[in-house]
């Protein structure tokens, strides 16, 4: 123990000097953009400032990377709130009842329970990451192929829950979630899987294509179109600030977001994306008031944004641990060690004390300096919705088309956004929930991948998945799941909730 | 008023110009705007790295900017596309590597381009070492006693790739068919999570050298290195024929500089010198050695006789396993 507060000490000294403390900032500033930024992600402007990485100091340049990828969490829930837009992918459920708070004049409450959530979130799972990094990643190395699909499986049934109105509808988006994940390159063949034959659609649809095409782009088509979710609703905020009952509404379910948030982003591949669903998921299930999801339920907001933030947070440690890195964020992160001629490894934190500890705690200070660089800017953002929405809708859409034309300098894809968008509204019209079809295009692939793998693995024996103690538990929560949507007063309580 | 006469001589003379106007003037007046190199993969992975290694080197050399952009997707076939067609005057170039030159071509038919004409090699710049990787829990000291397993236990063993068609995948090929093995394919998207699961042994092998960190750290080990000479950075790892597996004859991962086809001698000559000369640095010697690799600095034609070996070893490769992106 002392150990560890010896090499803190030690980072903070690091972290604390003024360079590292500019740079530290300007990460969190440029994160905290980007993420407002619809469609600019956090991948693309590290990827456009790896160039200039290379002039500084190496601890200098992974606090800056760091504070872009953590501070667009922060950001990427303000458009998310205030016109449905995720500003980034992990923000899609921040859209369900951050808009519709905005919706009811409390974007300001919104605004402010995401940053405070973050916040939150971001200090607690920094210090998960001094203290229990080796532990957290050998749990995640005990997920083998047969756990993900387990868990993956488990995230499935449970977008069931995300429903609003009729199971059916709900299943219906999952299985065309399930469909769209499909397109590209199959995995373990190497073939396409309706690409017809466009080598853009080769590694499949970029989620931050679909979800700002079906949120963003058909909100706008939505509101131009005057229908039933027109702009006459817009309404003026009455307070910036929680009250006393949306604090005591809010922190139980960031506590939650926290813990969740922090387990499922250390696992590789999409783990930090999946901590917002989950959260969501959970606490509508938990709570006695589920009508109110999808209403503006501060809870909707908190436990998400805890945990998008606390994933983010947590999905370093297996990149400082192991050196491996997890995500596609964490391998630019590598790219721009490897420009400095530093290789990750797992003796990261013994060759390189200065860094390893200097950039864990950047993150500190950099998630204080979030939170003071968001909290003013809360009046500033809700000062936008009173502009006229003639001269909003064009800005939004020409950022939009900005934003997903650098993610990989295709055209291509910014088509692929307007059909999203036209899909949207078609959605919207036949009242079909959009986030279980977010949530199956995120997680089919995963899950058809790993049932391949497991399978190749076991040689064709289906028994690996009950056979893995893990894996067998997940999948008896599955059927839990199951069993309580087909008892029959469980399903008249969630129809006589979401009707009411 | 110009008469049909007029007309044709004065095409006469700016045809006669044209010609005139040789080559090498053109080549020694290059560059004279900026040049972009085309990485046709994700930023942040080991391609961008040297791209911009290179261009910097290139830029400080030439007084023109070199601008390196990213155009991912498509095992690379993407970005290659783009310098297949733009023209060969030198100002657009493309960082390619085993996978999109000598790879791709022999599995996937429906490339846009021709992966031999639509290009023309350059620079050879640097060679990446691979090595076989076991999980610490496997029952082999050595690569011998690895090689006696894998026979002994045919289809105990798997091994992970970054994706089908990878070097990694053909790695493990060429060794299945030297070994007379049967190892199994597991294929994983990208490098992060098939090393992940080769620590975790889900998967008890690998050939690259995305693990060479890792396996300082004891958490592989590390039997050989795939590479015809040992890799001065783990002196004590032998090579496959020093290891008693001579017969494994997969080539060596490599990066270079490519331009469009039908490039003018002198310009390839000019760029080749440059960019061996920027390879040599020796900062970016240093920094290339970080990624378990080293710099290599041929002519562009013996560059271009490697490609054209390679492609038939991975060809043949291919073939045999019947590894292909299409029906």
């Amino acid at each position: 123990m002392s150990e560890i507060v010896q090499s803190l000490a030690l980072g903070f000294g690091v972290a604390a000097s003024l360079s590292n403390l500019w740079y530290c900032f300007l990460g969190a500033l440029i994160g905290t953009l980007i993420g407002v930024l619809p469609g600019i992600g956090p991948i693309a402007t590290m990827a456009m400032l790896l160039p200039l990485t290379y002039y500084l100091q190496p601890t200098e340049a992974l606090i800056m990377l760091a504070g872009i990828y953590y501070g667009a969490q922060y950001g990427g829930s303000t458009t998310a709130v205030l016109m449905r837009l995720p500003g980034e992918s992990s923000s899609v459920v921040t859209c369900l009842d951050g808009y519709a708070m905005a919706r009811k004049g409390r974007a300001g409450t919104a605004l402010a329970t995401a940053a405070l959530a973050s916040f939150f979130a971001g200090t607690v799972v920094t210090l998960l990451i001094a203290i229990a990094s080796p532990a957290l990643t050998e749990l995640a190395q005990k997920f083998g192929p047969a756990e993900y699909f387990s868990l993956m499986a488990l995230g499935l049934v449970a977008a069931v829950v995300f429903a609003q109105g009729s199971p059916l509808r709900a299943v219906g988006a999952i299985f065309l979630g399930l469909l769209l994940g499909l397109i590209g390159a199959d995995v373990n063949t190497g073939f396409d899987r309706f690409t017809f034959d466009r080598p853009e659609l080769r590694d499949g649809i970029g989620v931050v294509v679909v979800s700002m095409g079906l949120f963003g782009i058909a909100e706008i088509m939505l509101n131009l179109s005057g229908g039933p979710e027109g702009q006459g609703e817009r309404t003026k905020l009455s307070r910036l600030w929680l009250t006393k009952e949306d604090f005591r509404a809010a922190w139980p379910a960031t506590l939650r977001g926290t813990g969740l948030g922090a387990l499922l982003g250390v696992l590789p591949g999409g783990g930090a994306m999946l901590g917002s669903f989950a959260s969501y998921a959970i606490e509508k299930r938990i709570s006695d008031t589920p009508e109110r999801f999808g209403e503006g339920a501060i809870e909707g907001v908190a436990g998400p944004e805890a945990a998008n933030n606390a994933g983010a947070q947590s999905s370093f440690i297996p990149m400082l641990a192991l050196g491996i890195p997890g995500n596609s964020v964490m391998a630019m992160m590598a790219g721009a060690m490897l420009i400095h001629g530093i290789a990750p490894s797992p003796n990261l934190a013994s060759t390189q004390p200065q860094l390893f500890w200097g950039l864990i705690a950047s993150m500190w200070f950099g998630n204080f300096m979030l939170l003071v660089i968001n909290l003013p800017l809360i009046g500033l953002w809700v000062k936008l919705l009173a502009a006229p929405y003639r001269m909003l809708f064009p800005a939004i859409l020409l950022f939009c088309c900005i934003g997903i034309y650098t993610v990989n300098n295709s055209a291509f894809e910014v088509g692929l956004v307007a059909l999203f968008g036209l899909l949207g509204v078609v959605l919207a019209k036949l009242e079909c929930p959009l986030a279980p079809l977010v949530l199956a295009f995120i997680l089919g692939p995963m899950m058809e991948e790993n049932l391949r793998r497991a399978m190749l693995l076991s040689r064709g024996d289906p028994s690996i998945f009950l056979s893995r103690p893990i894996s067998l538990g997940l999948l008896i929560a599955c059927a839990l799941v199951v069993a309580l949507l087909l008892m029959p007063n469980f399903r008249r309580a969630r129809e006589a909730a979401t009707e009411a | 008023m110009i008469t049909p006469s007029r007309r044709s001589a004065l095409g006469l003379i700016a045809a006669a110009s044209l010609a005139a106007l040789p080559q090498v003037a053109m080549a020694q007046a290059y560059p004279t705007k900026p040049v972009k190199i085309i990485v046709p993969f994700a930023a942040g992975g080991r391609a961008d790295a040297l791209a911009r290694m290179l261009a910097q080197g290139l830029q400080e050399q030439m007084g023109q900017p070199f601008v390196v952009e990213n155009r991912g997707g498509a095992s690379g076939s993407l970005g290659s596309d783009l310098v297949a067609k733009a023209p060969p005057d030198g100002y657009t170039l493309l960082l390619a590597s085993t996978g999109t030159q000598a790879i791709l071509p022999k599995i996937s038919a429906k490339l846009p381009y021709d992966a031999d004409r639509d290009f023309t090699p350059i620079a050879l710049m640097v060679e990446s070492y691979s090595f076989i990787g076991v999980h610490p829990g496997v029952k082999a000291s050595n690569l011998k006693e690895f090689v006696d397993l894998a026979r002994a236990k045919p289809g105990e063993f798997n091994y992970a790739s970054s994706g089908v068609g990878t070097y990694n995948h053909f790695a493990g090929e060429f060794f299945n068919i030297a070994a007379g093995s049967k190892i199994t394919h597991i294929a994983y998207r990208g490098s992060g999570p098939s090393v992940n699961d080769l620590v975790a042994g889900h998967v008890q092998m690998m050939i690259g050298g995305e693990f060479v960190e890792v396996a300082q750290a004891g958490k592989v080990r590390i039997l050989a290195t795939t590479n015809p000479q040992r890799w001065p950075g783990l002196p004590d790892i032998p090579t496959m024929k020093e290891a008693g597996l001579a017969e494994f004859s997969a080539p060596p991962l490599w990066f270079g500089l490519l331009g469009p086809g039908g490039m003018p001698r002198e310009l390839v000559e000019k760029l080749n010198q440059a960019a061996n000369k920027a390879m040599s640095d020796p900062k970016t010697v240093e920094r290339v050695k970080a990624a378990a690799s080293i710099v290599r600095t041929e002519s562009a034609d013996a560059f271009a006789g490697l490609i054209k070996a390679e492609q038939k070893a991975f060809g043949d490769v291919a073939r045999q396993t019947n590894m292909k992106f299409e029906e």
